[in-house]
């Protein structure tokens, strides 16, 4: 046995040995706990190759996903000219032979302009539509990127695509390769948290699925929580009914000291590692509901979110969770909201998603720049693809809507070193291309890990004889994005 | 520089290795590059291949990494004691590493080498070749450099890549320690560096005459000679002379005590602790010959099977619904219970592969030979509206590429699918050959049924009429092509089915799944009977022989004993493909009797147990350890085979992944505690209590074993866990005896088969005399504990004695002890 190892060991054992009846001997355990989640920042031993070898703008991450896709054409990238055009097919020179799904390959490919309005807003002068008023307020925060592409049509190979650069699920997320590269700051809960919030209406769901959220091959621990609503905001945390925490203490105790007979006996370090996750999840058992508990919020906390916010499991409540997430050092906030699938009945549906979560978006980024946490941490807020220029059904009735659109459409992203205050990259008078700067998923991940401090070519990992990285064999740093 | 948006971009190009700059920076090709790069910049990019190489890396310096060759992976946890562990693997002259001193061995020391640093470019991939050279061939290695023959070349440059005995004139070695950066391989930038010892490996296997072998895998079985040892007294079976010549002259562990070792041999056969009896007999019983017979017994339980087929689900991505989007459930248990019966009834394992792959193609086939075919229809089932259902079907067909050949061959075939394989000798032409064996399935890709055809009407053993999906082939072959980089809409030239070509052909076989299956069960096939012998190894001893079961490819862990392996996989096919035999053989070794309880100094020297001079010890499976709890408990219902049950869950997982869509609507009675096999295996959302599972999305072969809170918490909390620590408080309170000491010892014993030590009754009785007089004060609690489940409640006199066991029988369950195999 290493002597460090030994010697750790060693006086873990005489704690719990020593102990005189009275609860475990946790400062041994406190500081085997700490030393674990000890948060990577530089380039040390035992860090993962790739971290900490750039300067890192961003402790952690808010991801803000629009599941089913936004319309970005009626929302940030506005295209007058397209108003005369309403109606008319998409010239081919355009289209180029993109796919769409079998939903409308049968029909006509008519162009529909945005019915809504848009205007310039804050210092900036970024456009956005009146759906989105409360992000229009905080314009001068965001940097607007309306070039975002990807490869994928379908929703789930789309989402899995954003979330781990690859379209067939297997690979780590994003979340898992950042607790993965740059470990946990806070002791007492999990490094990696998903909240799921739906369409109240539950009109335009897409299922979400486990694996958007799993370690791939990265060890397991990496993989993100997910925080439920309601009683029980981690799976199995509350003890069994008749085992109040005092009995619970008790049995830990004892856990601790035939546990660490047992080290004793057959040297097997794994089981200091079982005693001390059974003390992180005693301690969990305190830490997530008071992290979920927003009684301690002020009215005004209420205010600034809107009234859902008061409603357990809406994107709204979600929004308040992530701000005490990141307050409390969680590496990786991953929300998402359900709701964005707008074949059919846009105008209508489009409204009703922009009122659930336009207002508490733009309350998360005002609210963590106040408490001065907007600096170090990076907000992303999009959909795993776009809405099309060209409408679906009868555009002449109100149940038209949109199918899906890979070309471009629009991520923002602030805090955490990026530039406020810039519309980024340009689409076509159609809105059906990039016209000019685009950038692919791959692009935006290598960018966000960046920001990490993390250079995404370098952070590997060996699986199957292989060196995966979350960013395939592609991605570029698009500098301009930066402060 | 990949933008490409006028078209899709191909499915994958993986290839995070790809050199980016170094010397390469010269070639006369690069201003192009770079000229269109810039255009790029100005113009509108549509119309550029994505997937050009990337010329430069973002600005920053192409310094080369010095991060340790492999990433540091925390197997097992993210506690301090374990980073050391695993830092500690990485110390030289620990256990694995290469020899400072002595013979070099070119696949055990340069192989792995080259593959990781060279193949890259110089390897089998034919796209990402450089300078027409391949290391991965003899030829190529021995071969001339490319300018050999040029008389205006530079005379001081080796004319050959390696000439034995000679770095010198070997232009390997000049590359390698080559000063000038642009002379260097790898070259700058290049993810993989070289560090000073490989290189000093490389130079000195040149200088020791450059011996050169294939890849061990790829190499027929030998049939070993046993080695002479000299401690002949402690050999039981021939795998004690191959593990104990590799120990070389250091100590083993002593014999594991007599309860440890029926509780191991109980759990690593049966996945369940050994009944009360079978320890009594077998302690009372101290002829030589007891061993064998617990043996015997063991592997004749129908437990048995059931324990194989828990693992071999995994590798089948075997669920009881379609995934994605509507996640309609599926009719798969019947061949689930085939699975079981084969096991039990001990099927040789090359009907096993024959009867899974192609029994429909069998003459005359049983209607359980098609039923086994089942295992190529458990892949997940797409139906998302507007998908194009060709993209599904293809889908389908490469899923089974990649079961079958990951199951059966251990190897990473799907690397090839959208080129060469980087690093095994597999063109991407051998994949869509085998591809067009699984092509031909009489489906189409449309719908998301839960059971899509084609079907197989099935009438079980209990008499029960269901229909299952089967293989079954269209009247007329449905034409194959390469699919360029994998995309399903890009059909290149066509090919027909066709094994491996790095691989002995099977001759007479037919161009069917048959023939496929039947060169897969081949004796001749290099890789079927070690990947079966590696994988009921890791089944026993927790990890293979070979570390790395999903990969005996260039780029997977050589085995800790290739002699062993290739003795064993020998052996398997000598004695027909005898699964039982094996497990005996393994089970009744002098290795596997072994105490697991590890020296300080052994620790130190061999941290991951690879001389295997001790028994090992993990964690068990998450279904294990419930099974095991029901079994103590006296809750498990043995019932065999059947559709799957819905025991415990917590509330809403279902409801949650599905909108409300899905409900989970709990089973009752026997249900409640049938082995964790028979639980149903929802694709979108597995049971929650099932930690460290594969996700049943795709074939997995390897354990996993985290520790983390979650576990925990399950493990305390789940209802199931709740109602076996009463149940367990009940049956000891009834059955274990007078005092609360021996009540204590019976519960202690159901779980880990061996009575408490002095100081584990004292904490335990301390606890137990605290929660009764906590439990009396607080009777409220009392009964919520002691009747916790859907089991009968007890009497409410007793309720505070039943909780105040039922806590510390809780404790029990949750020791490390109780969750592992000693």
């Amino acid at each position: 046995m290493s002597p460090r190892l030994h010697a750790r060991l060693a006086m873990t054992r005489r704690q719990f040995l020593g102990r005189t009846g009275t609860g475990i001997g946790s400062a041994a355990l406190a500081m085997m706990l700490a030393d674990s989640t000890h948060a990577r920042a530089r380039a040390e031993p035992g860090s993962p190759p790739g971290v900490g070898v750039v300067a890192p703008r961003a402790k952690r991450v808010i991801m803000l996903t629009q599941a089913g896709a936004p319309s970005q054409i009626d929302l940030f990238d506005h295209k007058p000219g397209l108003a005369p055009l309403r109606g008319e097919l998409i010239p081919d020179a355009i289209r180029m032979g993109q796919r769409v799904t079998t939903m409308t390959s049968a029909q006509p490919q008519r162009l529909l302009p945005s019915q809504f309005a848009f205007a310039q807003h804050g210092q900036c002068g970024a456009w956005m539509s009146e759906l989105l008023p409360h992000t229009a307020g905080i314009a001068d925060r965001l940097t607007i990127v309306k070039t975002v592409h990807t490869e994928q049509i379908n929703h789930a190979p789309a989402m899995t695509f954003f979330q781990t650069g690859h379209q067939i699920a297997g690979r780590p997320c994003i979340g898992a390769w950042t607790l993965y590269g740059l470990g946990s700051e806070n002791r007492d809960l999990p490094g990696f948290v998903v909240m799921v919030s739906k369409d109240v209406e539950r009109t335009c769901d897409q299922p979400l699925y486990e694996h958007l959220w799993s370690a791939g091959f990265l060890p397991a621990e990496h993989q993100g929580v997910k925080l439920r609503a309601g009683r029980d905001p981690v799976l199995y945390l509350p003890n069994p009914d008749g085992v109040s925490r005092e009995v619970r203490r008790g049995q830990l105790d004892d856990l601790a000291s035939l546990n660490s007979m047992h080290l004793d006996a057959t040297n097997d370090p794994e089981i200091a590692a079982r005693i001390a996750q059974y003390e992180l999840a005693f301690r969990m058992q305190l830490s997530v509901p008071e992290l979920v508990n927003l009684n301690d919020e002020p009215e005004e906390t209420f205010e600034l979110y809107g009234a859902a916010s008061r409603r357990p499991g809406s994107y709204a409540a979600n929004c308040i969770l992530a701000r005490r997430l990141a307050e409390r050092g969680v590496r990786f906030i991953q929300l998402y909201h359900v709701g964005w699938d707008q074949h059919r009945h846009l105008p209508e549906q489009l409204r009703i998603q922009c009122e659930h979560t336009d207002q508490p978006s733009a309350a998360l980024i005002t609210d963590l720049a106040r408490r001065g946490l907007l600096d170090d941490t990076l907000v992303v807020w999009g959909g795993e693809f776009g809405r099309s220029p060209v409408g679906q059904g009868d555009i002449d009735k109100p149940d038209h809507g949109r199918d899906h659109h890979p070309r471009c459409f629009t991520v923002w992203m602030a805090g955490g070193g990026t530039r406020p205050g810039l519309s980024f990259g340009e689409t076509d008078e159609f809105g059906f291309n990039v016209a000019r700067d685009p950038v692919h998923v791959h692009d935006l991940h290598a960018t966000m890990l960046h920001l990490l401090g993390i250079d995404h070519e370098r952070f590997t990992y060996l699986h199957q004889g292989r060196r995966f990285r979350l960013t395939d064999v592609e991605g570029r740093i698009v500098e301009r994005l930066l402060a | 520089m990949r933008m490409c948006l006028g078209r899709r971009r191909p499915p994958n190009d993986c290839d995070p290795d790809r050199p980016t700059l170094g010397t390469h920076r010269r070639s006369g090709t690069t201003a192009a590059y770079r000229h269109q790069r810039r255009a790029s910049r100005e113009a509108p990019i549509r119309l550029l291949p994505r997937c050009m190489p990337r010329m430069e890396r973002n600005g920053r310096g192409g310094d080369a990494p010095d991060a340790p060759a492999r990433p540091i992976r925390y197997a097992t946890g993210m506690v301090p004691a374990l980073a050391i562990i695993a830092l500690m693997r990485l110390v030289p002259g620990s256990v694995g590493a290469p020899p400072a001193q002595g013979p070099i061995d070119f696949g055990r020391d340069i192989r792995p080498i080259l593959a990781d640093a060279c193949y890259t470019c110089h390897g089998p991939n034919a796209t990402k070749r450089k300078a027409r050279l391949r290391l991965d061939l003899r030829d190529g290695l021995f071969g001339p450099t490319r300018d050999a023959d040029d008389a205006s070349r530079d005379p001081s440059i080796p004319s050959r890549i390696v000439s034995a005995g000679d770095p010198t004139a070997s232009e390997l070695a000049r590359r390698v320690f080559a000063p000038d950066e642009d002379d260097r391989m790898p070259p700058s930038g290049a993810p993989r560096a070289l560090s000073d010892s490989e290189r000093d490996l490389l130079r000195r296997w040149i200088d020791q005459g450059a011996a050169w072998s294939g890849h061990w895998a790829f190499e027929p079985i030998a049939t070993p000679q046993l080695p002479t040892v000299r401690d002949e007294a402690w050999c039981r079976n021939e795998i004690d002379r191959f593990v104990l010549a590799g120990i070389e002259g250091a100590p083993v562990a002593p014999e594991a005590d007599a309860r440890t070792l029926i509780r191991r041999l109980s759990l690593d056969l049966t996945g369940l602790p050994p009944a009360r009896e079978v320890v009594e007999a077998f302690l009372a019983d101290r002829t030589p010959a007891a061993y064998d017979r617990v043996v015997d017994g063991l592997l004749a339980s129908p437990r048995l099977g059931e324990h194989l087929a828990f693992a071999w689900l995994d590798a089948a991505r075997y669920a009881d619904s379609n995934g994605f989007q509507l996640d309609p459930d599926r009719t798969a248990w019947p061949w689930r219970d085939w699975v079981v019966a084969a096991f039990n009834a001990n099927m040789p394992y090359n009907r096993f592969i024959v009867e899974q792959l192609a029994g429909d193609l069998l003459p005359e086939a049983t209607p359980a030979q098609i039923l086994a075919t089942g295992f190529n229809r458990n892949h997940p089932i797409n139906g998302e509206g507007g998908r194009d259902i060709e993209e599904s079907r293809i889908d389908y067909v490469m899923d089974r590429v990649d079961a079958t050949s990951t199951a059966f061959l251990g190897l990473t075939v799907s690397c090839a699918q959208c080129h060469d394989h980087k690093y095994d000798p597999i063109p991407q032409r051998d994949y869509y050959r085998l591809f067009a064996y699984f092509n031909s399935i009489d489906e189409d890709g449309s719908g998301d049924k839960g059971d899509m055809p084609p079907l197989l009407d099935y009438t079980d053993t209990a008499g029960r009429g269901t229909r299952v999906m089967v293989m079954r082939d269209r009247s007329r072959a449905r034409p194959t092509h390469v699919l360029t980089r994998g995309s399903w809409d890009q059909p290149g030239d066509e090919v027909e089915p066709g094994t491996l070509s790095a691989l002995p052909e099977l001759r007479d076989a037919p161009a069917s799944r048959l023939g496929l299956a039947r060169w897969i069960a081949d004796p001749s096939n290099p890789l079927t009977a070690r990947v079966a012998v590696n994988r009921f190894w890791q089944q026993i001893f927790g990890v293979g022989l070979v570390r790395t079961p999903d990969n005996f490819g260039v780029q997977g862990e050589r085995p800790t004993h290739p002699e062993l392996l290739d003795w064993l996989a020998r052996r398997f096919i000598d004695t027909g493909w005898d699964v039982r035999a094996l497990l005996r053989l393994i089970v009744t070794s002098a290795t596997y009797r072994q105490s697991s309880a590890c020296p300080p100094d052994l620790l130190e020297r061999d941290p991951e147990n690879r001389l295997l001079a001790r028994a090992p010890r993990y964690r068990l499976s998450a279904g294990a350890i419930r099974d095991r709890a029901l079994a103590a408990s006296g809750l498990l219902v043995e019932q065999l085979g059947g559709p799957p049950v819905k025991p415990y869950h917590p509330a809403g997982v279902w409801e949650d992944v599905s909108f409300g869509r899905l409900k989970y609507e709990r089973g009752s009675g026997t249900d409640l505690y049938r082995r964790s096999l028979y639980t149903f295996w929802r694709r979108t959302a597995p049971p929650a209590d099932m930690f460290d599972s594969s996700l049943r999305q795709k074939c997995s072969v390897r354990v996993i074993r985290t520790n983390t809170p979650l576990q925990a918490l399950v493990l305390m909390n789940d209802t199931t866990y709740a109602e076996a620590a009463a149940a367990l408080a009940e049956l000891a309170l009834r059955e274990g005896g007078r005092d609360d000491a021996a009540r204590v010892a019976f519960a202690f014993d159901r779980v880990l088969a061996r009575p408490p030590n002095e100081a584990e009754s004292r904490t335990l009785l301390a606890r137990l005399t605290a929660l009764r007089g906590y439990f009396e004060s607080r009777r409220d609690l009392a009964g919520a504990a002691a009747c916790a489940g859907e089991r009968p409640d007890p009497p409410e006199e007793r309720w505070a004695e039943i909780a105040a066991y039922a806590g510390v029988a809780s404790v029990i369950l949750n020791l490390d002890e109780a969750l592992s195999r000693e």
